[in-house]
C-alpha cells in the first residue's frame, strides 16, 4: 500500500510538472498553428534564474531566495516569451514550417547562451524545505509534495480562467475560429501576445519547481519539451484539459514503468503508445476546437 | 504486373528537355564535379578526408532535400536513419563478424523498417506537417537515449571502434576505401549517382505528382493518387537514403558515437538544405560542402561557438533567404539574361 502511495506521488510530481509545461504549448498551437520549439527553454530559463537568485543571495539553503525565485521566474520568462513572440514568431505568420525552423534556431542561440554564460556545469539550487513528511503510513519528501500542490493550484486556476472568465471565453473563440473572432472584436493578436508570455511564465515556473528535483543544466527544457509535444499530441491541441489529460497519461505510464523496465526503454514504449493513439484517436483525447485540426483531416 | 512496371518506369523515368534553369542546375552540377574530381591532385590529405566526409554528409543532405523540398514533408530528426545506418554498420561488421556489404545491407533494412512501421501509423492517420516534423523528432530522441543506454550492443557514450574499410574484390580488381584516394572518389561517384538519380526521377512525372501532393493533397487525392502511399514510400526512400550515407560514413571514419543521431546533425542537415534551396537538390548538395568547411573553421576556432553560429544562421536563413542559395543565383542569372540582348544594342 504505502510503495504504491510512492509511486502515485511520484506520478502526480511528473505528471503537474508536465501539464504546466504543455499547457502554454497546446493554447498557443491551437490559437496560431505555430508550434514553438523554443518553449522548453523557458522551463530552462525559470530554474536558472532561481539558480541565479540563490546564487545572489549568498547560496545559503532554506533561505527566502527560493520564494523570490519563485516569484521573478514567471516574470522573466514572459518577458522572453514576449520578445520571442515580437521579434521572430509575429513576423513568420502564415508560415508555419518556418515557425519551426526560426524557434529550433532560437532554442539552439538560447541553450547555448546559457551554457556560455553560466558553464556547462550544473547550477547548485536548494529548495525551500527539507525532510519527509508522513503520510498515510509512508514517509514521502515534503518538497515533492509542496511542488504538487503548487502546480496542482496553478492548473486549477488556469482551468478556472479558460472555463469562466472573459478572456478565457476570448481564448477559445480565438482557438475555434479565429477569423470569425476577430469578426466579434477580438483582438486576437494582442491576446495571443498574452497566452504567450501566460505559457512562458507557467513554462518557467514549472522549471523553477522541477531545478531542486533535476540537474540545472542548458539541456533541461529538451527533455521536458519533447515529452510535452506527445502530451499536447495525446491530448488534443488548443485544449487546456486536454494537456492535463495526456499528461495523466503520459507522466503515469512512464513513471510505473520506470520501476519495470530501464527508463529509455519506457519512453521508447511511451513514443509507440502516442503513435498508435494518434492514428487512433487524431483529434486528441480532450479535443480543442482547434483550426490546426485540419491539418490533421488532411489525410 | 508489366503494365504496372512499365506504367512505373514511365512515372519515373519519362523525360523532357532541359528548361532554361535545368541547362543552368546542370552546368553548375558539372563544373562543381569537375573541381570535385581533380581536388586530389591538389588539396592534402587532411583535406581530401574532410571533403569525403563532406560528400557523405551531402549524400546525407540529399534524402532531405527529396522528402522535404520535393514531397513537401519536413522531418525534425532525420538524422535518426543517418545513425541507423551508421550504427548497423559498426555492429554487423564488428559484434557480428558480417561483411561491410551486409552492414550496409542491415542498416537500410533497419531504416526502410523504422520509416515504414512509424510513418503506417502516421501518414495514414493524416498527421502532416508540424505533426509529422516533431514526432520524427521525438523518434530521434528517443532513439539517442536508447543507443546511449544500451550499452552492451552500441558501446553506450563511448561508441564503437575499428569499423572496417570497405573492399570489394571484382575478378581481381580490388577497391578499398582503407586508401584515401579511393575512399574520396567513392564518396564522389556514390554521391553523384544519388544526385543523377534523384534528379531523374523528380523532374518526370513522378516529380509533378509529389508537387502536387505538398502543394494541395487534396486536390491531389481527388485526382486518384494514394497521396499517403505515395507520402510512405517517399519517407521510406529518404530513410535507405540516408542510411546509406550513415553506413558509409561509418565505414569511412571508422568510429561510430550518439551524437551521429542527437539533435545537433538533424538540425546541421536542416540548415544545409534550407540555405542549398528546398527541392533543388544540386543546391544542398553544395551547400553542405561549403557549411562543413565553413563550420570546421569556426570549430577550429571554439567548439562551443559552433552551435551558436548554426542556430543564427537557421535564424538568418528563414528570414533573409527563405528559397535558399538556388534562388539567389537564379535571379542573378536570370538579371544577366535579361541584361544580356540590351546591351547588345547600342
Amino acid at each position: 500500500m504505502s510503495a504504491a502511495l510512492t509511486v502515485a506521488l511520484n506520478a502526480l510530481t511528473l505528471i503537474s510538472i508536465l501539464a504546466l509545461v504543455a499547457i502554454g504549448l497546446a493554447v498557443i498551437f491551437g490559437m496560431m498553428d505555430v508550434i514553438n520549439l523554443a518553449h522548453g527553454e523557458f522551463v530552462t530559463i525559470g530554474a536558472y534564474t532561481l539558480a541565479y537568485v540563490q546564487a545572489f543571495g549568498g547560496g545559503i539553503p532554506f533561505s527566502g531566495a527560493f520564494w523570490l525565485g519563485l516569484l521573478l521566474a514567471p516574470i522573466v520568462g514572459a518577458a522572453f516569451g514576449l520578445l520571442i513572440e515580437g521579434t521572430i514568431i509575429r513576423r513568420l505568420y502564415h508560415r508555419p514550417l518556418d515557425t519551426i525552423l526560426a524557434t529550433f534556431g532560437i532554442s539552439l542561440i538560447l541553450q547555448k547562451t546559457i551554457e556560455l554564460t553560466f558553464g556547462a556545469r550544473p547550477q547548485v539550487v536548494y529548495a525551500p524545505v527539507d525532510g519527509m513528511v508522513s503520510l498515510l503510513g509512508t514517509s514521502y519528501p515534503a518538497y515533492r509534495l509542496f511542488v504538487i500542490a503548487v502546480a496542482v493550484l496553478l492548473i486549477g486556476v488556469t482551468l478556472l480562467v479558460f472555463r469562466y472568465t472573459r478572456f478565457g471565453v476570448d481564448l477559445r473563440a480565438v482557438i475555434q475560429n479565429r477569423a470569425m473572432a476577430e469578426a466579434l472584436g477580438i483582438d486576437a493578436k494582442r491576446l495571443t501576445r498574452i497566452a504567450f508570455a501566460l505559457g512562458a511564465a507557467l513554462a518557467s515556473l514549472a522549471g523553477v519547481l522541477i531545478a531542486p528535483l533535476a540537474s540545472v543544466e542548458a539541456h533541461l527544457g529538451t527533455f521536458y519539451m519533447g515529452k510535452a509535444f506527445f502530451v499536447v499530441i495525446i491530448g488534443g491541441i488548443g485544449s487546456v484539459l486536454g494537456s492535463v489529460a495526456g499528461s495523466a497519461l503520459v507522466g503515469g505510464l512512464e513513471t510505473i514503468l520506470n520501476y519495470q523496465i530501464d527508463p529509455s526503454l519506457a519512453s521508447a514504449f511511451v513514443l509507440v503508445l502516442a503513435v498508435v493513439l494518434v492514428r487512433l484517436r487524431p483529434q486528441g483525447l480532450v479535443p480543442g476546437y482547434s483550426a490546426a485540426h485540419h491539418l490533421l483531416g488532411k489525410g | 504486373m508489366g503494365g504496372a512496371a512499365l506504367a512505373a518506369c514511365r512515372l519515373l523515368f519519362a523525360q523532357g528537355p532541359l528548361t532554361p534553369q535545368e541547362r543552368l542546375a546542370v552546368t553548375i552540377a558539372l563544373a562543381a564535379l569537375a573541381v570535385l574530381l581533380c581536388a586530389p591532385a591538389v588539396g592534402s590529405a587532411y583535406t581530401i578526408s574532410q571533403l569525403r566526409d563532406a560528400l557523405l554528409l551531402a549524400l546525407f543532405a540529399l534524402s532531405l532535400d527529396y522528402l522535404w523540398g520535393r514531397a513537401h514533408t519536413l522531418v525534425l530528426g532525420q538524422a535518426l536513419f543517418f545513425g541507423v545506418g551508421a550504427y548497423a554498420m559498426a555492429i554487423a561488421t564488428t559484434k557480428l563478424g558480417w561483411s561491410t556489404g551486409a552492414g550496409i545491407g542491415l542498416g537500410i533494412a533497419v531504416a526502410v523498417a523504422l520509416a515504414i512501421s512509424s510513418g503506417y501509423f502516421l501518414l495514414f492517420a493524416g498527421v502532416r506537417l508540424h505533426f509529422f516534423a516533431i514526432l520524427t523528432m521525438a523518434m530521434s530522441l528517443i532513439a539517442y537515449q536508447v543507443i546511449v543506454s544500451w550499452s552492451s550492443v552500441t558501446g553506450g557514450d563511448v561508441g564503437i571502434l575499428g569499423i572496417p574499410p570497405i573492399t570489394i574484390d571484382l575478378f581481381g580488381i580490388v577497391y578499398s576505401t582503407a586508401d584515401e584516394t579511393a575512399a574520396y572518389y567513392g564518396a564522389l561517384a556514390v554521391t553523384s549517382l544519388m544526385l543523377l538519380a534523384l534528379w531523374l526521377a523528380c523532374r518526370g512525372p513522378y516529380g509533378h505528382v509529389l508537387d502536387a501532393i505538398g502543394t494541395n493533397e487534396m486536390r491531389a487525392r481527388t485526382l486518384g493518387y494514394n497521396t499517403s502511399l505515395h507520402l510512405l514510400i517517399a519517407f521510406a526512400v529518404a530513410a535507405a537514403i540516408a542510411a546509406l550515407a550513415g553506413a558509409l560514413y561509418a565505414a569511412a571514419s571508422g568510429v561510430v558515437a550518439p551524437d551521429l543521431l542527437g539533435v545537433l546533425p538533424s538540425t546541421e542537415v536542416m540548415v544545409w538544405v534550407a540555405i542549398g534551396g528546398r527541392g533543388t537538390l544540386i543546391g544542398p548538395l553544395l551547400a553542405t560542402l561549403l557549411v562543413t568547411q565553413f563550420g570546421h573553421a569556426v570549430s577550429s576556432y571554439s567548439t562551443s561557438l559552433w552551435p551558436l553560429v548554426l542556430g543564427s544562421l537557421f535564424v538568418l536563413v528563414v528570414f533573409a533567404i527563405p528559397d535558399g542559395l538556388a534562388a539567389l543565383v537564379r535571379t542573378a542569372w536570370q538579371r544577366l539574361r535579361n541584361r544580356r540582348p540590351q546591351e547588345a544594342i547600342p
